[in-house]
């Protein structure tokens, strides 16, 4: 019981490729910037968007072989699909769009009010689409793909349509109803902090490739692209390593643990200290630079630095206005060597 | 101005008696068959080549959609001829049709239907070619992936959500038929209870009988204008 794809597909300028094994019961989050494939390969496991090559197995039946030529179509799917902008059919009533696919698939009908009662909305089984809000039609949709028990749920960006304040509350709710559900589930997502509610396993997507795949926390620990650096906040290169140092662009940067070839290099902007003057002492790894932005979060600062290695640094809101980072000044950046994390590329 | 014209002139005090008239009647009661036949023929031909037009992906697509359009720009008397050149007894189809079945369709009250059916159906085309293109086909892939075949998206969830295009469709459609002359005096003939619809017993009327012709002229007027009117509303919010 488990979901194995391997997909080709190019469609205007994406060029997809990807190779993903889901085991039963697993909540996977596809994780990527727009454009990298995350709804197109949705659409293929949908029988939404026909493969170029590979193949898509689910518990054991072939769905899609494209050297085969086997391609079941969707409506013979056992697969359900919330997508982004919920799709609700606006000429029927909340209850005929939630029936709608146990009509279709020979199901009893009766089940659909059990469903809209479990995600709350029974009062409003004869409401139309256009009356509902964001967080309803959210739920509409969701009992809508379950009622018709798929074995494979997918979610387009399920919250995204929703505003902040719900959002976060929606989330929770959703979590829930994921979690009673037994079958395999993808979430496409540009949301981190939802594939880490959401998940048990992020998958990253870019420019058609999976790019790192593992728990939240191995992904943003280290990170191999600059798409997760920036949503995991933390500072990326990549470099030579050689004798316990890392060349970066013509930098070089001293590390404790020894490394041989091509590495990514991380440092936590926390870890990167700022001085008027020279520091003297421990840290290994000192340079100049100049303060070429600032973004306030409460009382703590980024600032981004430029000089031989660019450099983002996190300090308090009293070490900006001491050392005059908002006026572009120029200061001494340094970073102890155990604070350069190596990992191989 | 015109219309101006007509409303002053009408012989509002007879204008009931001629409206009475056995000869108007059978007019308007034979308009009214045959533009609502031609729209039912319209809707059964014209649906279909509407869908064709916005979904199918075929060579001379653009070309099948000129044609379609054609016998809007064309004089409708040239769509008589070209009528009577394809269905009359020694016309390419018209010529099998009475040699297979003893089908005659010129001057009948079936070549009438025909005439306006081809004068009136770019309009329910076009409508609903229109209303199949702006509709967001997204419904009809969540349809498919909530189980429904083809079949079922269409009359589940395509169709119903175009009927408001098909009604308007129609509507163009049927009044356009209602207000057709030269195709159908052109291909059909002007026998009054078998082909002489309202339009053509305006023109005769206007040799004989000018208040008659008057009178029947206001009441095309009155529905074509109850039909803009009804159908304006509907046209602003759609676009």
């Amino acid at each position: 019981m488990s979901l194995e794809v391997s997909a080709r597909v190019r469609l205007g300028s994406l060029d997809l490729d990807v190779e993903l094994a889901v085991a039963d019961g697993e909540v996977v989050a596809l994780l990527g910037p727009n454009g990298a494939g995350k709804s197109t390969l949705l659409r293929v496991l949908a029988g939404l968007q026909p493969l170029d090559g590979g193949r898509v197995v689910l518990d054991g039946a072939v769905l899609d072989d494209a050297e085969a030529g086997r391609f079941v179509p969707p409506e013979r799917r056992p697969v359900g699909f919330v997508f982004q902008d919920y799709l609700l059919f606006p000429h029927l009533t909340v209850l005929d769009n939630v029936e709608f696919g146990l009509r279709s698939r020979g199901l009893p009908p009766a089940r659909a009010r059990e469903w809209l009662a479990r995600v709350g909305l029974g009062e409003l089984a004869s409401a139309r689409p256009a009356a509902l809000s964001g967080g309803q039609a959210q739920r509409v949709a969701l009992a809508r793909a379950l009622a018709t028990d798929p074995r494979l749920l997918l979610l387009d960006e399920p919250l995204a349509a929703l505003d902040a304040s719900s959002r976060a509350a929606l989330r929770r709710e959703l979590k829930r109803h994921l979690e009673s559900f037994g079958g395999i589930r993808l979430v496409v997502t540009h949301d981190p902090v939802e594939a880490a509610a959401l998940a048990d396993r992020v998958v990253v997507l870019e420019a058609g490739r999976v790019l790192q795949s593992g728990s939240h926390q191995d992904i943003t620990a280290r990170p191999r692209s600059r798409y997760v650096a920036d949503l995991a906040g933390v500072n990326l290169w990549r470099g030579i390593a050689a004798a316990g140092q890392v060349r970066i662009d013509g930098a070089t940067l001293a590390a404790i643990e020894p490394h041989q070839g091509e590495v990514f290099v991380t440092v936590q902007p926390r870890a990167v200290a700022l001085f008027r003057n020279r520091p003297d002492g421990t840290p290994r790894n000192v340079w100049r630079g100049r303060a070429a932005g600032v973004d306030y979060l409460g009382d703590r600062a980024r600032v981004r630095l430029e000089g031989t290695l660019p450099i983002v640094a996190e300090v308090s809101r009293a070490a900006v206005d001491d050392l005059g980072l908002a006026g572009g000044a120029e200061v001494w950046i340094a970073v102890k060597a155990a604070e350069v994390e190596v990992y191989p590329a | 101005m015109p219309l101006l014209g007509l409303v002053v002139r009408a012989p509002w005090a007879d204008g009931l008696r001629e409206l009475g008239a056995p000869e108007s009647l059978d007019a308007l009661k034979l308009s009214l068959v045959c533009s609502l036949s031609a729209t039912a023929l319209a809707l059964v031909l014209g649906v279909p080549l509407a869908w064709l037009q916005a979904r199918a992906e075929f060579r001379g697509r653009s070309l099948l959609r000129a044609l379609t359009t054609l016998p809007m720009v064309l004089p409708p008397v040239v769509g008589g001829v070209a009528l009577l050149l394809a269905f009359g007894r020694q016309g390419l189809l018209g010529h099998f049709l009475f040699d297979a079945f003893g089908v005659r369709l010129p001057f009948t009250t079936a070549g009438a239907i025909l005439a306006e059916t081809f004068v009136s159906m770019p309009f329910l085309v076009i409508t609903v070619e229109a209303g199949l293109r702006s509709m967001n086909r997204r419904l009809e892939e969540a349809a498919r992936t909530l189980g429904a075949g083809r079949w079922r998206v269409l009359t589940r969830v395509t169709l119903p959500l175009i009927a408001p295009s098909i009604f308007s469709g129609a509507v163009l459609c049927w009044s356009r038929a209602l207000g057709e002359f030269g195709a159908t005096i052109t291909f059909a003939g002007n026998f009054p209870g078998r082909t002489q619809t309202l339009p053509l017993a305006v023109y005769l009327l206007l040799e004989t009988r000018p208040e008659a012709a008057v009178m029947l002229s206001l009441v095309l007027v009155a529905v074509s204008l109850a039909v803009l009117v009804g159908l304006r509303d509907r046209y602003l919010v759609a676009r």
